[in-house]
């Protein structure tokens, strides 16, 4: 019960958050902007990590060099995904993103001597070795720590290092999407949103408006599966299931669609909800063993996602006069 | 101006045009007339690019944009409204104006984030335009409303005036007077007739107002069962045989 | 066990699965617009419902499919009255019915791993039986599932072709407006269509349950897409289509492993076939293979 008073935790949950975050300002790029269904989402943020790590390990590049890689790989894989699937109708884009996020996992859980399998990135440099990729991270973190120890002290962890970082590259994004949303590009984007016919009509091309949506959103994706991949060391298929996809949606929702600064809001309540949960000792929450508490989270999620769509689909910072789903 | 020939197009066995061939001059105002299924939105569907003929084409001053999506059509200077005007409810007014601008840096990602300067002076021409139709179409008072609180009536002007923001050289309207009181019809028509007059357009409209008709049309194509039954003034086609026979015989 | 009769026997009986699951999901999508990710998650509960009520009698496989066709039904009718309803009041669009039912699938999946456990189950058959009835070589699981799905497969084929019920399904389905103009009772043909959908989810659950050996709460997920594969290659809102559709791509799917196919897919890539399946489909024809283009 003393964990909930230790800041370290809460550094370390705020990491996620921030994550989350980022993955979700994709999304909302994606959604809230462009009204694209897209529940592939996990699988951009596969791509980012996995072509980094291989890089890293497997072709020895510096892991800054292999991060842009990484970012610069996935935006013509997005323009291809998107090539034939951005012309679908809404629910015929969501069977496929999702189909193409499958098909991602199941080339990482089986192609071993790409992506190490389903051990995950331990096993990159073949079975019996152990593979890492994260140490130019983690001096590069060491650093930092280094600078603001003499102010902070003891709270200049690893952790809160990362907190940092990762909330700086979160603000830097949504200062970006506020000003391409702002922008006469991201005005197309909301004609798009609401009715595609009359933004044709009014001479758009609205499959490059889409394609340039899609990018950006699958974009801020790698970058996330960067950071997971900084922060944990280590990853494996199992990250980047459906479910990681479904969470983005939930804190898009419940934050508003089409409100940037709602995205935070709704990945910070995401992470308390989710972490806070291992706090309910008392009873009758301690008659449950981890496991059962886990899958309670996950109930209290799906829940918490059908009361939102009948109570309150605007989210929690939407207006209901600008809601997206019609 | 504009040209079509042979214009065919099927839908599950009906014929909803059914070999369609005229021309528009330029700068005239030429009104599509027919009783209801005969074919006219299906026909403005075919021309602007929102749907596929089965065969036959159409050109626009010469070129043969038959097979183009509508999002260049529009970039040639064919823009067209719709008959439930397809204002944007989540954008206001002066936004749903803004937004037609054609050619804007601002909307192009690679000059928006590069050479921003030029999207921000394009900005500022469009505001002005903006304005200027904002006080053609005296919709001052709704001008940062959202579209969505508009009245039906609003919404067409705002159609209306939107269309003009596209810098068209043809206009294609559909039925614009269509559920306006008649006030607001008269000022309509009068803006359709400045369209031609003053800004030198050519007007390509769908309208069932025949008294409306009479009044502004250059020349009136009659369609009917997807097929042109006649084409000429007013007077003549008003007069025409088949016309009449047309539209006594939809009103069995 | 790779030579190709086997094979196109165990083709038709995971193509029997997918065509019994489908026919829910096709009414669905096709009537109320909604794609229905917890449909999967109603194969699971059915599995676990069948494995209950079989317990229940002393090892009862009969007590144990009618239990599990019936509850499920229950649980579908019950979300539409409590959830689908409502929200069809409210004017929800497709993206927020999409979403709810994502809720209601994790909501479903949960509660059986919490209530069911994560380790694996599996029904009282004996996994050491095995039947060789000329070229084939059957597991006793499947002794007992294929008769029940043939007969299944048969009773929906009946069910929409001959029965007022049906017909009116099919109405609703091709089109809604004109149906209810028609005179049809929508909402009374809706908790049918969820009747139905959900005891056929359950039902193929069970068999599912029966085939796989031994199955967890995920088995529902691990069925959905290539469940909506099937869907969209018969043609979304045709209950026949989704009949014949999970039957090829079940038999399309088993035959790929096929040695003779430049070596064949590997046995591990089988859903992936599915999911190639389900985006090629899309792509190419999303009217399914028999389907009219229908104007988007």
């Amino acid at each position: 019960m003393t964990e909930i008073l230790d800041p370290q935790f809460w550094f370390f949950v705020a990491v996620t958050a921030g994550i989350y975050t980022i993955l979700g300002l994709g999304l909302q790029i994606q959604f809230g902007f462009a009204g694209l269904l897209n529940f592939g989402h996990v699988a951009f943020m596969a791509i980012g990590a996995y072509t980094m790590a291989i890089l890293v390990v497997k072709a020895g590049l510096s892991l800054w060099v292999a991060a842009i890689c990484a970012l610069v790989v996935v935006v013509p894989v997005s323009l291809l995904v998107g090539l034939p699937t951005l012309r679908l109708r809404a629910d015929y884009l969501a069977m496929t993103t999702l189909a193409f996020a499958e098909i991602v996992r199941y080339v990482a859980t089986n192609e071993d001597g790409l992506t190490g399998g389903s051990q995950g990135t331990i096993n990159l440099s073949g079975p019996g070795t152990t593979a890492s990729y994260n140490r130019e991270w983690l001096d590069f973190v060491e650093v930092v720590q280094g600078w603001l120890s003499p102010i902070l002290g003891d709270l200049a962890s690893r952790d809160f290092v990362s907190m940092l970082i990762v909330w700086v590259i979160a603000l830097v994004a949504i200062v970006v999407l506020q000003v391409l949303v702002r922008s006469p590009w991201g005005r197309v984007l909301k004609v798009i949103r609401e009715d595609e016919d009359a933004a044709a009509a009014l001479g758009k091309y609205v499959f490059r408006f889409k394609q340039q949506a899609l990018a950006i959103g699958s974009l801020l994706a790698a970058v996330a599966g960067l950071l997971h991949a900084f922060q944990f060391s280590f990853f494996s298929p199992a990250d980047f299931v459906p479910l990681v996809t479904f969470n983005v949606w939930m804190i898009v929702i419940l934050g508003g669609t089409a409100r940037n600064w709602g995205v935070p809001v709704g990945a910070v309540v995401f992470a308390i909800l989710y972490a806070g949960t291992r706090f309910l000792d008392f009873a009758p929450f301690s008659w449950l063993d981890p496991d059962e508490r886990a899958y309670l989270r996950m109930i209290v999620i799906g829940l918490a996602l059908i009361l939102l769509m009948v109570f309150r689909p605007q989210g929690i910072l939407g207006r209901r006069d600008e809601m997206v789903m019609e | 101006m504009l040209s079509v020939d042979g214009l065919r197009k099927y839908y599950d066995g009906i014929r909803a045009v059914d070999g369609v061939t005229f021309t528009i001059e330029a700068e005239a105002i030429t009104t599509l007339i027919g009783p209801n299924g005969a074919g006219k939105t299906t026909l403005f569907d075919l021309i602007s690019g929102f749907a596929s003929p089965d065969s036959g084409s159409v050109a626009l001053e010469g070129t043969d944009v038959t097979h183009l999506p509508p999002h260049e059509r529009a970039g040639l200077g064919m823009i067209r409204t719709f008959q439930q005007p397809r204002t944007i409810t989540r954008l206001t007014v002066r936004e749903n104006l803004a937004v037609a601008a054609p050619d804007h840096p601002g909307e192009r990602l690679a000059a928006l984030l590069i050479r921003g300067g030029a999207s921000r002076r394009r900005e500022a021409a469009v505001a002005e335009r903006v304005d200027g139709y904002i006080e053609l179409f005296g919709l001052e008072r709704v001008a940062d409303d959202l579209a969505g609180t508009l009245s039906g009536g609003q919404r067409k002007l705002l159609e209306m005036a939107r269309a003009l923001m596209a810098e068209p050289r043809l206009l294609l309207l559909d039925e614009p007077l269509a559920g306006v009181n008649p006030t607001l019809a008269r000022r309509l028509e009068e803006l359709i007739l400045r369209l031609r007059d003053e800004f030198g357009l050519t007007v390509l409209l769908i309208e069932h107002d025949l008294p409306a008709v009479m009044r502004i049309s250059d020349r009136v194509i009659a369609l009917d069962q997807g097929r042109v039954i006649a084409t000429g003034s007013p007077g003549d086609v008003r007069s025409h045989p088949a016309v009449i026979d047309a539209y006594l015989g939809s009103d069995r | 066990m790779s030579d190709l009769p086997q094979l196109v026997l165990n083709g038709l009986m995971t193509g029997s699965i997918l065509a019994i699951g489908a026919v829910g999901v096709t009414l669905v999508l096709g009537v109320l617009r909604l794609l229905h990710v917890a449909h999967g998650d109603t194969m699971a509960f059915g599995a676990y419902a069948g494995l209950f009520f079989t317990g229940l009698v002393g090892d009862n496989l009969a007590v144990g499919l009618v239990g599990a066709v019936v509850t499920s039904a229950a649980l579908a009718v019950l979300v539409e009255y409590v959830l689908w309803r409502p929200l069809r009041r409210r004017r929800a669009g497709m993206v927020g019915l999409l979403l709810s039912s994502i809720g209601v699938a994790l909501v479903l999946r949960h509660v059986l791993f919490w209530v069911a456990g994560a380790d694996p189950k599996q029904y009282p058959v004996d996994l050491m039986r095995v039947y060789e009835v000329g070229p084939f070589r059957l597991a006793q699981s499947q002794v007992l599932a294929l008769p029940v799905a043939v007969v299944s497969i048969l009773f929906v084929g009946w069910l929409f072709s001959r029965t007022a019920i049906g017909k009116q399904m099919r109405a609703l389905s091709d089109d809604g407006a004109l149906a209810a103009v028609a005179g049809i009772d929508v909402n009374r043909t809706i908790v049918v269509i969820w009747i139905l959908s959900g005891a056929l989810a359950g039902l193929a659950g069970v068999l599912q349950g029966l085939v796989q050996n031994s199955f967890n709460p995920n088995l529902g997920f691990q069925l959905l897409l290539p469940v909506f594969a099937a869907v969209i290659l018969g043609g979304i809102g045709s209950a026949y289509g989704a009949l014949a559709g999970g039957l090829v791509l079940g038999l399309v799917m088993e035959v790929s492993t096929w040695q003779g196919f430049l070596g064949g897919v590997p046995a591990s890539y089988k859903q992936v076939v599915a999911f190639a399946v389900l985006i090629l489909m899309l792509l190419l024809r999303p009217q399914g293979l028999l389907g009219k283009a229908r104007l988007r």
